[in-house]
């Protein structure tokens, strides 16, 4: 089939549009019980996936000649239909196409079609079958819209449409009440985030008049341009800030050195990054390929994609840049710390997943953009593999996800065993898998920034080599021995009747082929992925896309004569050899000291079990503390959950008691009836007594007036 | 159909709105005269009772919702602000009073939700009279006869008629079809809000009086009274706006004179929660963009502020209380205090985005909140009990209940793609951006807060009742999920609820000709006092907000006051 | 034509109801049951006669007495059908056999007299030109009233009530006879029209006003106003409740109509232009207003709920009255106060009748009923009744679109026009305090399930009262749905009052020039200082 460019562009409305339709279909299949309706709504959702990707891939190839280059920035913008247009005020749902878009719809699609063959597989014989592919659908159908919105109002349709997927699906298992706290918690969370995200929002559009990405970015590089030109630091719009408080200084420049900060709370809060962390561990509950897709390699990625968007709107306050890159760098220390003490398989690779994120809003802080969205892809590959791996031992054990009650199951689950590993490596980056590249390129970006975060960064690369192989060799290595779960379906067993669908061997088996074959996909990219994607140009791609990023990246080369074009050509050529000493600096050490961490891991999980234990006793307190995650929950609980809810029960009262029963009741109500108590004291129903009221009336009457008359002449 | 066929050619449409008023009303009244006139002249003819009522009421209802689509069919979209299908026949002549209708778009989209809720709730809760079933559908039917009455109104008066007969059938449906405190709630529904609305009255006649004194011409029609009342000097505008708020607020409800409401719609019949809810809270929220935004515009924007922090406190206080409700209707009820709080917040910005973002909330809640009550109705016919500790993890029972369940849940929390989404975020871009009204930006801050608070008890509500352990009362047995008759009930509010969500531009576009009619007396006012103080900080946001070269986005004096 | 001669054929339908009353007292004695019986049709022909020939007075008479004698018979005729089975309850009653008859146990007769009479009395009020007139016409309306309500009831209570009655009105009577003697010595007439010229030639005269005020106070006795309300609730409570319903109506149309005709005489300029008469009645009429809704939302007795609402709505009145008719160059306005007051009259009377004739059909051992309790569930036994009782109760509650609202944007129409602001806004919040006591009958009839048998009210079949209970609601709903006729006759009736500018000019001038003016007349005098007179003159000044 031949298509003509403009047919590709034109085509885009269907990415969303597939799993839109697909979703419907599934909604419509769950009003029916039979097998035939379970088995094509996953086929259907599988077929609309696929076909968006495809949709992707053809975009992809016919992008570089139909986008138009506008102001360095080359995108295509694709059709839609109206949505909200009042005032000034317009978003549309219509599409924003350019490199970055194309990267993250591949992610998307891609990943996702893998998975949902994979949950094909994985949920057979759930009762919510079809409403499993109906939520993701729909959650595809949100995050095309999250990427491929030229409107900041339509990234905020699909941030939340993704959210609300995330919700239904952490409470797949609805009947388990710590599915549906964690699903709670995962909203609200959220909505913290993106309580800041639409102000942002708002903010954005009182600045620049617009939400339109193609109007915003233009204007604020023509604004980083203008602060260039007039010699003042990059910063003066925090400067401003600084002078007097933004929010009621009323001046837009004091709003638009706080529109980072704000957009910056949505992203940590869908991205899962401190101190809007605590919701993502506990998204475990939901059903693994869900883990695997939401959860660790599309929807938490959201974040990291928005500020790479608007990340020239971010640099015109290096303030703010400076603390999302102090936050990951942090978010990605303190979880990786806590994954060394779980012993909850998921677990791990849910805070291995914070942490993985906390290196990309490291890379878009020190605004190595290309960086972050590189890693965003690697990580898509094996923290996915490595969770649909997980639900493999999962399934396989019946639940059981207790380290401690795992062991040595390389002899019978031999493929998963393997693949496993392949995620293993990537994400411990151990040198030329496909996480070694993309975290390298993060830490040497930082290195050149701020050499405290990079250290940071090393160092959580240390450790998550050993927390990484710690989780391998304890599951798949040493004496084969295991507790089964009590689960089936994240249902209780005695409360599956009956329909066995085979699973319940007392024996763990291994994944059908069929359900592993999306694995060795994903353990390609996992392993090779490095090589693949830089060969692509991913880190082009993307600059492409954050066209100031790349301009401040050399050195303004545009603005200079030819005689300091020439230094600055030699300057440039020297940076970048000095780049290169970096990348194998740091690359390879850091690659190298990771290969080490595991042998390590090795010794204490594998030869030397006991060892580890001796380890754990000297330093059980420390082990107690990131065991419990720091206690941030609880904390969490007492300081903000419990005064709220206490403030809840004190509202609740105070306006029963006091607004409603004493006030309108009481007061409003209550005064002319005791009034009229009063007067009727006077009706003693006494004939002398009311002729002598009535005397006594028109006396006071008369005289009153008669005086006022006399008084007024 | 022939009738409405020769009226839509003969006169616009024009009898077409006194139709869809009175339609309802007689239908209502023919069973109750029914019998009175046929035992009068002695006839032996059998007179509707029960379900043949019943039915007598659903297809006029749907009679009536026919006509406003033929209405909206007719309707004059190319200049959605200009009167249409204008019926005005004078009624009291020597009072100056007119039955006047005529509707723009604004009127036409909340008709079309008042005759679009009230078959949809007399099919969704079919079996609930079980008693007194003649009245109960007069009530109803007056009831939508009056609701439309109030949004087709043009004559001041006529208007405030329709206004405050909307008290009485809903004082009889809750009172007589209520739950265990009805009369109570009857009774203090009716006082309460008829306690504000004497005062709008007061407000009304003295605009009237006003707008005579200045042309000389004796009229309640709402365009001249509007036109002239803006005129008023400022003091004397506080005073009007007082007087109007005191009703309207009442209706909206603003805290703090919300109270008659949670237990209002808690002890009512669902079908009047849900008309309650959809529909006439919207009373006052529509009171307040015809008469107070225009009509004392000086005023509005002084009170802005004041009205803003109430809005705000009533937000985020009944989001509050809604997470501490132990009675999932109460709940519901409140959240309404709360969702109004952003209607109230979007118009007094007083700009396009917030006061149209303030059309669609009105539009959006009566769906998704008419609808939830009706989904909650549907639980109590077959549990009979409202109470979360009772009921829970309804959605394994009842999969298809659930499901609508969290759809409006999710309309009403505000999640973008559905409707709730449309209104909640203009309202609360129109108050950021009205900064110069409302003077900060903390009041659409603190406002936002909301967002998260709505998801905390809504969420909260869900996972109590929707989801989680299955938990029924002891003798609750051989309950089933929906019928069909349910299910067609909730489809088209579900319908709506994603249409709006995803594409509400036509009613948007429509709307927003009448809104800048609404706002120029106020625009007008700004642009005085900023002429006026030409040094004194910019009012107008709306200004700041506009089309400014990119170069100059930053203020180049700041910046160069900083660079020294 | 002779004067007496023409004066004569004014009063055809008062000489009408004369004759009949005579008729139906004699016939009242007759020993044949039926002719007994055909005293009622003969009084209701001739109440029907009464409002034919009133009718047909148009133009000959004043507007007002016409509007007023029309709707005076016309209600008369409905408050026939509600008072007709009184004697008949009383118990004394001879039976149909002629042998048992007894003269001196039959009350029928005199009490269809009496009835006749009072009404009589009030349509003479209403063409009262001359003070002695307007005195004996006033006290034809109340003397046979203390007989009606001594005779309506067997009960010690019935004849405590009139006894109170007449003395409390004999009180009055020589109150407001006082001040007409003052306004004769200060204006040496009893003629209307000439003292009118009297006061409208001078500035005011102390002793005249002293008069006026005297007067005023004095009259408030028949329209229940503070400070002589205290006897309603009483009277209203011993009396039966259709005679109670002829109390609230008859004496109050009558007192309403000799306030308008005094207050005409001294005219409404010079009325509002006096601090003392301005000041004297709006306190009136606020704590008229406060006692009596005060009072009616504490009350758990019916009738004297009814008694103290009746007071409550003379409130009401009076804020017409003071308002005033306003000048004719606004005539198309809301500001006919006048007009407005007879329109009240005339809606007060037909839903007041509407409330008392189902009061009055409800019995408890032949007794009738007091406790509001009684009147539980009555929806649920006896929906009509219920109905015409919910209608009354809206109705008089003001809520739209019934004929009380309509009166009440009429009335408070009419004083915000006039500037009486503050007064406005007392009167609908006393209108909102009301609404509680009329939503509770409304409430315990429709919302209560009855309660046992055997602890019921019984409903008595009386159905000449049931008819006129439904006659009177269906009027309500009438006038409320097609209110315009009876406005423009109200407003044709009060026209005699409307100030009319000395020069055309000026009636037209304000209008166009300055958005604010007052009432022309009141332009060339000082201002007036009362405060809410004050509060609404300020915003009248042009913007700069």
């Amino acid at each position: 089939m031949m298509l003509t460019l403009a047919d590709s562009v034109d085509l885009a409305k269907w990415i969303p549009a597939a799993p839109f339709l697909s979703m419907v279909f599934c909604a419509g299949a769950c009003c029916f019980k039979n097998e035939f309706a379970r088995k094509a709504s996953a086929w259907v959702t599988i077929g609309m996936i696929a076909f968006a990707f495809l949709l992707t891939c053809m975009l992809a190839s016919g992008f570089g000649d139909a986008a138009t280059d506008v102001n360095g920035l080359k995108w295509v913008h694709g059709a839609g239909f109206e949505w909200i247009n009042i005032g000034d005020f317009s978003a549309n749902f219509t599409f924003y196409i350019d490199t970055l878009t194309i990267i993250m719809l591949s992610v998307v699609t891609g990943i996702g079609t893998l998975i949902a063959w994979y949950a094909m597989g994985y949920m057979d014989g759930d009762p919510g079958y079809s409403r499993f592919f109906a939520y993701i659908s729909l959650f595809i159908f949100a995050m095309t819209c999250l990427v491929m919105g030229d409107n900041l109002l339509l990234l905020y349709l699909g941030w939340e449409g993704v959210g609300l997927a995330s919700y239904l699906l952490i409470g797949f298992y609805y009947r388990k009440p710590s599915a549906i706290a964690a699903a709670k918690k995962a909203f609200i969370v959220n909505r913290v985030g993106d309580f800041g995200f639409a102000l942002g929002l708002m903010g954005v559009f009182v600045v620049f008049g617009t939400i339109q990405y193609a109007d915003i970015i233009p204007a604020a590089q023509a604004m980083l341009d203008h602060a260039h030109a007039s010699g003042l630091p990059e910063n003066a719009a925090a400067a401003l800030h600084k002078a007097e408080p933004f929010w009621n200084g009323g001046h837009k420049t004091l709003l638009l050195a706080a529109i980072p900060f704000l957009l910056m709370m949505g992203a940590f809060g869908k991205s899962a990054q401190l101190p809007l962390h605590v919701w993502l561990p506990d998204a475990m509950e939901g059903p693994t390929p869900v883990s695997a897709l939401i959860h660790a390699a599309t929807m938490v990625t959201a974040g990291v994609y928005m500020i790479a968007r608007l990340i020239t709107v971010f640099q015109l306050n290096p303030e703010a840049l400076q603390v999302i890159a102090a936050v990951g760098g942090i978010t990605a220390f303190f979880a990786a710390t806590i994954a060394m003490c779980q012993y909850d398989l998921k677990r791990v690779w849910a805070y291995s997943t914070i942490s993985q994120l906390g290196y990309m809003f490291l890379g878009v802080g020190v605004l190595a953009t290309g960086g972050a969205i590189f890693h965003l892809v690697t990580h898509a590959f094996f923290k996915a593999l490595l969770f649909l791996t997980a639900g493999s031992v999962m399934h396989a054990m019946s639940g059981q996800l207790d380290l401690r009650k795992i062991s040595g199951l390389q002899r019978k689950m031999p493929v998963t065993c393997w693949l496993m590993f392949a995620g293993c490596l990537a994400l411990a980056g151990v040198p030329g898998t496909s996480g070694w590249f993309s975290k390298d390129m993060i830490l040497v970006a930082a290195w050149e920034q701020n050499q405290m975060l990079a250290w940071v960064g090393i160092i959580t690369a240390l450790m998550t080599a050993f927390y990484t192989f710690r989780l391998w060799f304890r599951v798949f290595m040493g004496p084969e021995r295991y507790e089964m779960g009590h689960e089936h379906h994240g249902y209780p067993m005695d409360e599956h009747h009956g329909d066995d669908h085979g699973h319940h061997a007392h024996e763990p088996h291994e994944m059908p082929m069929m359900m592993n074959l999306p694995l060795f996909v994903l353990a390609i990219g996992a392993v090779l992925g490095g090589f693949i994607f830089s060969g692509m140009g991913i880190i082009d791609m993307v600059d492409a896309s954050t066209a100031h990023v790349a301009a401040a990246h050399g050195p303004a080369v545009q603005h200079a004569s030819a005689a300091v074009a020439a230094a600055a050509e030699k300057a440039a050529h020297e940076a970048k050899e000095h780049e290169e000493y970096l990348h194998n600096m740091i690359g390879f050490g850091t690659g190298l000291a990771g290969v080490g961490m595991i042998l390590l891991a090795a010794f204490f999980h594998w030869f030397n079990r006991g060892a580890a234990d001796i380890v754990l006793k000297f330093a059980r307190p420390v082990q107690t503390l990131l065991y419990n995650k720091y206690y941030i929950d609880e904390l969490y609980d007492a300081i903000i959950r419990k005064p709220l809810k206490g403030l809840a029960w004190f509202s609740d009262t105070l306006d029963a008691m006091l607004v409603d029963q004493t006030v309108v009741d009481g007061v409003a109500g209550g005064t002319p009836p005791l009034i009229g108590r009063i007067l009727r004291t006077l009706q003693r129903g006494s004939l002398q007594g009311y002729a002598l009221t009535m005397g006594l009336g028109l006396v006071v009457l008369v005289f009153l007036v008669a005086w006022k008359v006399l008084v007024s002449g | 159909m022939g009738m409405t066929t020769y009226m839509l050619a003969s006169s616009d449409g024009s009898s077409l709105l006194a139709l869809m008023v009175l339609l309802p009303i007689i239908a209502g009244l023919a069973p109750v005269l029914a019998p009175m006139i046929v035992s009068a002249l002695g006839l032996k003819v059998s007179v509707p009772r029960g379900g043949a009522v019943r039915s007598i009421a659903f297809w006029s209802s749907v009679a009536t919702f026919v006509l406003s689509l033929l209405v909206m069919a007719g309707f004059n979209w190319d200049h959605p602000d200009q009167l249409f299908a204008v019926y005005s026949v004078p009624w009291i002549g020597a009072l100056g009073i007119h039955f006047s209708l005529g509707i723009d778009s604004i009127s036409l989209w909340l008709i079309l939700l008042t005759t679009l809720l009230t078959p949809v709730t007399i099919l969704g809760t079919w079996n609930d009279a079980k008693f007194r079933t003649v009245e109960f559908y007069l009530w109803l039917l007056v009831l939508e006869g009056a609701l439309i009455g109030v949004f087709a109104a043009r004559d001041l008066v006529l208007f405030y008629v329709f206004f405050e007969l909307t008290l009485v059938p809903l004082f009889f449906l809750i009172g007589i079809f209520g739950s265990t405190r009805r009369r109570y709630a009857a009774v203090k529904f009716f006082l309460f809000t008829l306690v504000g609305s004497v005062f709008t009255f007061a407000g009304v006649l003295y605009a009237a009086w006003f707008a005579a004194q200045s042309t000389g011409v004796w009229s309640f029609d709402i365009n001249h009274i509007v036109t002239e009342g803006a005129k008023m000097p400022a003091a004397t505008q506080g005073w009007v706006l007082l007087a109007m708020m005191c009703g309207f607020a009442v209706k909206v409800p603003l805290f703090p004179v919300h109270t008659w409401l949670p237990l209002a719609h808690t002890e009512a019949p669902t079908a009047g929660s849900a008309i309650l809810a959809g529909v006439l809270l919207k009373l006052g929220t529509y009171g307040l963009l015809r008469f107070v935004v225009p009509l004392v515009p000086t005023a509005a924007i002084d009170y802005a502020p004041v009205i803003g922090v109430l809005c705000v406190i009533g937000i985020l206080y009944t989001a509050l209380i809604c997470w501490n409700q132990r009675d999932v209707k109460k709940l519901v009820a409140y959240s309404s205090v709360s969702h109004m709080g952003f209607c109230v917040l979007g118009m007094f910005a007083l700009n396009a985005e917030g006061v149209g973002g303030s059309v669609m909330y009105m539009i959006n809640h009566g769906l998704s909140t008419g609808a939830l009550f009706l989904c909650i109705g549907m639980i109590y016919n077959r549990y009979h009990t409202r109470q979360m500790a009772d009921i829970g993890g309804l959605g394994r029972r009842m999969p298809i209940w659930g499901f609508f369940m969290v759809f409006f849940c999710m309309a009403s929390v505000g999640l973008p793609g559905l409707n709730g989404f449309v209104g909640e975020f203009l309202t609360l871009l129109g108050a950021f951006v009205g900064k110069g009204v409302y003077g900060t930006r903390y009041i659409a801050l603190w406002a936002a807060l909301g967002l998260i608070l709505g998801a905390i008890y809504i969420l909260y509500m869900v996972g109590k009742v929707v989801i989680g352990p299955l938990r029924e009362p002891a003798d609750a047995h051989d309950v089933s999920d929906l019928n069909w008759r349910e299910i067609t009930a909730l489809t088209p509010l579900a319908v709506a609820c994603l249409v709006l969500g995803l594409y509400p531009a036509p009613v948007l576009n429509s709307i927003e000709a009448p809104i800048d009619n609404t706002l120029a007396p106020t625009k007008l006012v700004l642009a005085e006092r900023k002429h006026a103080k030409p040094h004194a900080p910019k009012v107008a946001m709306r200004d700041e907000a506009g089309a400014v070269a990119a170069d100059d986005r930053i203020d180049s004096v700041t910046l160069t006051e900083v660079s020294q | 034509m002779t004067a007496m001669a023409e004066k004569i054929q004014h009063l055809t339908p008062e000489l009408l109801l004369v004759v009949a009353a005579f008729v139906v007292m004699l016939l009242g004695l007759a020993r044949e049951a039926s002719l007994r019986r055909a005293t009622f049709w003969i009084s209701l022909l001739a109440l029907i006669g009464a409002a034919v020939l009133s009718w047909g007075q148009a133009g000959v008479i004043d507007p007002m007495a016409h509007f007023m004698k029309m709707s005076i018979a016309a209600i008369g005729a409905i408050l026939l059908m509600v008072v007709a089975e009184v004697p008949d309850e009383v118990g004394l009653e001879p039976g149909d056999d002629e042998k048992s008859f007894d003269p001196a146990n039959t009350s029928r007769g005199e009490f269809y007299g009496f009835f006749l009479l009072s009404l009589v009395g009030a349509m003479l009020c209403a063409g009262a030109d001359d003070l002695i007139w307007l005195f004996l016409a006033l006290e034809l309306t109340s003397l046979p009233t203390y007989i009606m309500v001594a005779t309506s009831r067997q009960d010690i209570r019935a004849s405590e009530a009139a006894v109170k009655y007449f003395f409390l009105g004999a009180f009055a009577a020589a109150v407001f006879l006082y001040g007409f003697a003052l306004i004769y010595g200060a204006t040496g007439t009893t003629m209307l029209p000439e003292i009118a010229k009297v006061f409208a030639s001078g500035p005011l005269n102390n002793l005249a006003v002293a008069g006026v005020l005297i007067t005023v106070v004095g009259i408030c006795f028949k329209i229940a106003a503070v400070p002589m309300h205290f006897y309603a609730a009483d009277v209203y409570q011993g009396a039966a409740s259709p005679v109670t319903a002829f109390l609230a109506f008859v004496p109050k149309a009558a007192g309403m109509m000799a306030l308008i005709l005094v207050l005409g005489a001294v005219g409404w300029p010079l009325v509002n232009q006096s601090q003392a008469l301005v000041a004297l009645l709006c306190v009136i009429a606020v704590a008229t207003m406060f006692v009596g809704n005060l009072l009616a939302l504490v009350q758990n007795n019916i009738k004297r709920l009814l008694a103290y609402s009746s007071v409550a709505h003379s409130g009401y009145m009076l804020v017409g009255l003071i308002a005033g008719p306003g000048d004719a160059s606004r005539s198309s306005w809301l500001t006919n106060g006048v007009a407005a007051v007879l329109f009240y009259v005339v809606a007060y009377g037909i839903m007041n009748v509407a409330a008392f004739a189902v009061v009055g059909l409800m019995k408890r051992g032949g007794e009738e009923v007091e406790s509001i309790d009684d009147i539980r569930g009555l929806a649920y036994r006896r929906p009509g009744l219920a109905a015409v009782l919910a209608i009354a109760m809206l109705s008089l509650a003001g809520i739209p679109p019934l004929v009380g609202f309509w009166g009440k944007v009429y009335l408070f129409g009419s004083a915000i026009s006039a500037g009486y602001i503050l007064l406005a806004v007392l009167a609908v919040l006393n209108s909102a305090i009301g609404a509680y006591y009329y939503l509770r009958v409304v409430a315990l009839s429709f919302l209560y399930e009855p309660v046992d048998a055997a602890d019921q009210a019984e409903i008595s079949r009386r159905p000449a009262r049931t008819r006129g209970g439904l006659i009177a609601a269906v009027w309500v709903v009438l006038i409320s749905v097609v209110a315009g006729p009876l406005v423009d006759s109200a407003k044709r009736a009060a026209g005699q009052f409307v100030d009319k500018p000395e020069t055309p000019a000026a009636a037209v001038k304000p209008a166009e020039t300055t958005p604010t003016t007052p009432p022309a007349s009141l332009e060339a005098d000082a201002p007036v200082t009362l405060d809410h007179r004050e509060s609404v003159t300020e915003p009248h000044t042009p913007r700069s």
